[in-house]
């Protein structure tokens, strides 16, 4: 298996305006909620090939995945963190790691993958 | 080793077992281990597993069905202790092999029952109180089921259960394994066996189920990550 060494950003809030900040770079990342012992657990993680415009997407209308859309309309301390890959393919390996790592509720099944990648979640 | 499962289910009775063999340096994955007794009662067997085929061909031949399964439970006794004492008189009772049946019908009133019985207590035949019985290696199958399981689960559910219960087994003891195998049956249903096709989609969907909490072990750091990480 293949190590890859990539750079996470800090826990962002996520709204529109730190989203707008971003690059419009293709990268994974995660979405984490508040809890009521003041940690943040991870419910969503996902790769896109524009970060900037699946995030936002997110937080639209136009989300498509119905649970998520009701989780991020109602009033929580949501957070993500990101972290810039360019290619495609290890984009879905380490969004397919995530998954496997935090089975995170809000994703409806396990992401796509042939590629034996194994990155640093942190 | 072997994991059969039997359970009540408020519309039948389900039973299931994995299919290994093992010796010290072989494994097979084609075991049957639950067979059918009559149209509404079946039996699994766990043990050395060529005694236990001899054992059950040579108990099953001449049982009664029409009595019940409490009966038939009592006929399992006396024939299992006499062939026991037959097959072994040579050996004191600590050093003969041991076998366990999970014997599951319907009752002349048809209620379903799950007995156990096994051979270090000469079949005497053991009545579940909880509503499903494991033998085998029930450690992870009992703890499941006692977390998991209800008296008004229906039949698909038990299942699925069942399935659970054998491929988390599976997965944490390497006696266990081999394609699982599933059978339903009830007081007006002939006893019949679940596809495998559908037993890959319960495990599938049980892939979804068993880990789902696992995120709250592991929380976001909020002292990780740079404030502009580079591609």
């Amino acid at each position: 298996m293949a190590k890859m060494q990539i750079e996470w950003s800090k826990l962002i809030p996520l709204k529109k305006e730190n989203i707008q900040e971003l690059p419009t770079s293709g990268g994974v990342y995660r979405l984490s909620k508040k809890s009521e012992d003041g940690k943040y657990y991870v419910f969503f993680v996902g790769s896109a090939e524009d970060l900037k415009n699946k995030l936002l997407t997110h937080l639209s209308e136009k989300e498509p995945n119905v649970r998520l859309k009701q989780l991020l309309s109602q009033p929580g301390d949501f957070v993500f963190r990101y972290a810039i890959v360019a290619e495609r393919s290890a984009q879905q390996a380490i969004e397919k790691q995530m998954y496997r790592h935090y089975i995170p509720e809000y994703n409806p099944e396990e992401p796509k993958s042939s590629l034996d990648i194994e990155a640093n979640l942190n | 080793m072997t994991l059969v499962i039997g359970l009540k289910a408020k519309d039948g009775i389900v039973i299931a077992s994995d299919s290994k063999a093992s010796s010290e340096i072989t494994s097979n994955n084609t075991v049957q281990k639950v067979f059918k007794l009559g149209e509404h009662s079946a039996v699994g067997i766990a043990g050395d597993g060529g005694l236990a085929m001899y054992f059950l061909d040579q108990v099953k031949s001449g049982l009664n069905h029409g009595t019940g399964v409490l009966d038939l439970a009592e006929q399992i006794r006396i024939k299992g202790k006499e062939k026991f004492n037959d097959f072994f008189e040579h050996l004191v009772p600590d050093k003969r092999p041991a076998l366990s049946l999970l014997l599951a019908g319907y009752t002349t009133d048809n209620k379903p029952e799950v007995y156990t019985l096994n051979s270090r207590d000469n079949f005497v035949p053991r009545k579940s109180v909880t509503g499903f019985e494991c033998i085998g290696v029930p450690y992870i199958a009992d703890y499941l089921l006692n977390r998991l399981y209800e008296a008004e689960i229906k039949v698909d559910a038990g299942e699925e259960l069942c399935v659970l219960c054998i491929q988390e087994t599976g997965e944490q003891d390497a006696s266990v394994g081999g394609p699982t195998r599933v059978f339903t049956f009830s007081a007006t249903k002939n006893f019949q066996e679940v596809l495998s096709a559908d037993i890959e989609k319960l495990k599938e969907k049980n892939n979804q189920f068993q880990v789902r909490q696992k995120s709250r072990f592991y929380p976001e750091d909020p002292n990780t990550g740079s404030d502009n990480p580079a591609g």
